[in-house]
């Protein structure tokens, strides 16, 4: 097969499942429904309730990207440039609320204590969210270097140096921000959820899944879709100009900076560390599991929920495996082209993930469901794959085109030179050089895909997932069985990174 | 005279092990100083030690007359009113040229307007006007290696450390950066501590030299004081590019591979005697050699020549074919300081 046909077949399915979902919300947000009577996006957006609910949705958002960032912040400098008892682990436990999903955290403490209204949400999102802005931020406070650090030592003492360090974390903890913003304004589960038992507090999800739900009304839900859109872009746009902005050293070798004594400030330190990790991990993982009682009413939710759980598996993994394996072609492309062509790939590909969840579903349904051969696909899991494939593409591809960036393009000319031809090159050589990285590529979507509610509630074949059976079953009060499908989730999304994490031989990369 | 530094019995240790040991130097105000030594030797802790990002383990640090590091006492770096370029400069990329320069000046608490005067007059110094607004990674490596140097001098500091400052730059840059830095030093009368490894750059700048190895200061003084009287074999060696060759001394002589010579010592048995290149030439008479092989450097050619199963180098205008029979002629009496016994 030619370098052309590679390109060529990628790029097809490239456009195909990832792109034309959000082509065909604009297009329904710009020019309406030929197949209802719905108004395009400027009618249903005229009405002044739309503009509340965005209100809401911009204060939800940007108080959570705040505070997760904030927390995140502060856990990864106690973790990276501190002398604080066990960081090596706690740098690994933070990543704990990842694998439990924002309504299962929300479950958890609306089973333990009375939360509710926006402080409640946004606690929720935020002790869920801070893992992102942990990694990032640990991630650019790692490069620092001991040199820069010195030189700001002797020129202005500990107050430039820590300056200096604030700077470079900034464009990270920004980046962590804008991300944090994206998935929180586009989550309808938790506001839902914590609305359900207390006052409500309405966001534009909300509002998307209503008017689907209530009218019936597909393109006005898509087109009502198009303010988070815009929001969910913007947020898009500057993360990616933030990424990669944290580099420290211009020329030279690199001294790591060995971390500072907490002195007095260490009782403290390590009470909030623990506190952020005990709430938003542990303590929800050890109600589950006191709430499950006996391990025979683990074992009687494993049965009753025996194929959602291995639907759940199955659509996680091949949603990881379809991101990677087009990734690994487009990612390259993106890798090895300019900066232009780099960027119009990555906006491309953050179109599904910057809209409403909802809206993307809504979008596929009418995609998908249209009879024919089509059915076929609408009928069975291959809706979820997709949908997931479409939805989280974008954190594959910036995985996998880092790691494959950082490949020395020589190596595949010399490939080339040995006889190698393009489908072996692609194929076979390039992942064994990045296999971190399109490992990683491979976990993050499967995690992702794991956690994702909002996507799939109003998918058929999609309701036949642990989440979904979760968010069923709180609504009919069945708190063992949720308790004890939770905790096998948060297992079954733990234990494929575990096993990886345990063999691969040159670790895992998530470098974005 | 009065001393920009000085160190009387210093030691630092690193992970438990000693770095430098029992180090004494004093540097006078306005002397341009190079500490010189293979890697590895202690010559970069040493001067983060005169930083004070190293602790003294051991000894006492006095800068301009006041103690800045002793058993008792640790001055904070930016206490010690320094200026340092690390080897890889450190520059800080998140901020522009101009901003490099304004964060120091801004703890020190400079109003705006003097400050915007005192960054462009430090540009000016380093001949980086113009550049106030670019990026770190915009700049060359000579520019690099300046605006390093501006922001060591933009505390305004009575001493500046220099960690192989122009390590990181090509050869031909080189030499034009350390003529730069001599000549910015002459203007602004500072002292200057400057480490390096290559034995041509530190000859090429300095006031005096100080040789160190394996954490010891061997030998202190002017250029060419040491490269004629080097105090030990490794300053022999090192510095002035001795071959050392192995000798039999009787009562009036040293019998050498390439002859015998006086013995002004009355050393007896076997001693070691040190020729420099510029030492031996080609002649018509003198020791029988092979020429191994051979190098051009400026002025003629340096030759690999074996003879009487030693091996020697020797400095010739013309270049000699490899494999060539040749006669050595030695020029001057070879060094053999009190003589280093074998």
């Amino acid at each position: 097969m030619t370098r052309r046909a590679i390109y060529i077949i990628a790029f097809i399915l490239f456009a195909a499942l990832v792109v034309w979902p959000g082509i065909e919300v604009l297009n329904i947000c710009i020019f309406g429904d030929s197949a209802s009577a719905s108004q395009p996006a400027a009618g249903v957006l005229a009405g002044l309730r739309q503009w509340t609910l965005l209100i809401n949705t911009l204060c939800l958002g940007a108080s959570v990207a705040a505070g997760a960032t904030a927390v995140g912040a502060a856990m990864a400098w106690c973790a990276t440039r501190t002398d604080l008892p066990m960081r090596g682990f706690v740098s690994i436990a933070w990543l704990g609320p990842l694998f439990l999903p924002a309504l299962m955290l929300g479950i958890a403490w609306t089973g333990m204590v009375q939360i509710h209204g926006f402080a409640a949400i946004a606690g929720i999102f935020i002790f869920n969210y801070y893992p992102i802005a942990a990694v990032f931020t640990a991630s650019s406070l790692a490069r620092a270097d001991r040199h820069a650090l010195e030189a700001a030592e002797i020129a202005g003492g500990r107050r430039l140096a820590r300056k200096l360090l604030f700077r470079q974390a900034l464009p990270s903890m920004l980046a962590a921000a804008c991300g944090i913003f994206i998935f929180t304004i586009a989550d309808f589960s938790v506001p839902d959820y914590i609305s359900s038992i207390g006052p409500k507090y309405n966001v534009y999800s909300d509002e998307v899944f209503s008017r689907w739900q209530r009218a019936g009304d597909a393109s006005g839900a898509v087109a009502t879709s198009l303010p988070p859109l815009a929001l969910g872009l913007a947020a898009f746009a500057a993360a990616s100009r933030l990424r990669g902005r944290s580099n420290c050293i211009i020329r030279g070798r690199f001294h790591p900076a060995p971390p500072r004594a907490l002195g007095p400030w260490k009782i403290p330190a390590v009470f909030f560390v623990w506190f952020v990790l005990a709430v938003s991990f542990m303590i929800p993982v050890g109600f589950f599991i006191y709430t499950i009682g006996s391990p025979g009413v683990a074992l009687d939710a494993l049965r009753e929920a025996r194929r959602d759980i291995l639907n759940t598996m199955i659509y996680s993994a091949g949603a990881a495996v379809a991101a990677l394996a087009i990734a690994l072609v487009i990612g390259h492309a993106a890798a090895r082209a300019g900066r232009k062509t780099r960027a119009a790939i990555e906006a491309a590909a953050a179109l599904p993930f910057a809209l409403p969840a909802i809206a993307l579903a809504i979008v596929m349904i009418r995609m998908w469901n249209r009879g024919g051969a089509a059915d076929y696909v609408y009928a069975s899991v291959g809706i979820v794959i997709f949908i997931m494939l479409a939805r989280f593409y974008i954190f594959s591809h910036a995985v996998v085109s880092a790691g494959l960036g950082a490949v020395d393009p020589d190596l595949e000319s010399a490939a080339a030179l040995a006889g190698m031809g393009p489908a072996r090159r692609m194929f076979l050589l390039l992942p064994r050089i990045a296999a971190p990285s399109l490992l990683g590529a491979f976990l993050l979507v499967f995690v992702l895909s794991m956690r994702e509610l909002d996507a799939i509630v109003l998918i058929p074949s999609g309701n036949s997932s642990t989440m979904f059976r979760v968010y069923n079953a709180i609504h009919f009060n069945r708190k063992e069985f949720v308790a004890a499908l939770c905790a096998v989730h948060v297992f079954l999304t733990f234990v494929p990174v575990a096993i990886c994490s345990l063999f691969a031989r040159r670790g895992i990369e998530v470098s974005l | 005279m009065k001393y920009a530094v000085e160190c009387k019995q210093l030691s630092v240790a690193l992970g438990g092990r000693e770095i430098v040991r029992g180090a004494n130097l004093n540097i006078p105000e306005g002397e341009y100083h190079v500490l010189i030594g293979p890697s590895g030797s202690g010559k970069t802790t040493f001067l983060r030690a005169i930083a004070g990002l190293e602790r003294a383990t051991g000894g006492e640090i006095l800068l301009g007359g006041n103690v800045v590091s002793s058993a008792n006492a640790h001055a904070a770096p930016e206490a010690r009113r320094i200026g340092m370029v690390f080897q890889d400069l450190a520059l800080w990329p998140q901020w522009r040229v101009a901003r490099q320069l304004e964060e120091i000046l801004i703890i020190q608490k400079m109003p705006k307007p003097a400050r915007a005067r005192r960054v462009s007059e430090l540009l000016s110094l380093v001949k980086l006007d113009g550049m106030e607004k670019r990026a770190i990674y915009e700049l060359s490596g000579g520019e690099a290696q300046r605006l390093a140097i501006a922001r060591a001098l933009a505390g305004d500091p009575r001493l500046l450390l220099l960690d192989e400052p122009l390590g990181s730059v090509d050869e031909s840059l080189r030499a034009s950066l350390a003529r730069e830095l001599r000549e910015l030093q002459r203007k602004l009368q500072i002292a200057v501590v400057h480490v390096t490894h290559d034995q041509a750059e530190g000859t090429a700048v300095a006031d005096r030299i100080t040789v160190m190895c394996a954490g010891e200061l061997q030998q202190t003084g002017g250029a060419a004081e040491i490269i004629a009287n080097p105090a030990t074999r490794f300053v022999a060696e090192f510095v002035g590019k001795y071959v050392i060759l192995r000798g039999d001394a009787r009562d009036g002589a040293i019998e050498s591979p390439l002859g015998i010579f006086n013995n002004p010592h009355g050393l007896h048995g076997a001693v070691e005697i040190g020729f420099r290149p510029d030492q031996l030439t080609f002649g018509e008479t003198g020791a029988d050699g092979i020429v191994k092989s051979r190098v051009y450097r400026p002025g003629g050619w340096l030759h690999e020549v074996e003879a009487g199963g030693a091996t020697v180098f020797v400095h010739a205008r013309d270049a000699r074919s490899i494999g060539a029979k040749v006669m050595i002629e030695i020029l001057s009496d070879p060094w053999h300081p009190g003589g280093v016994r074998a």
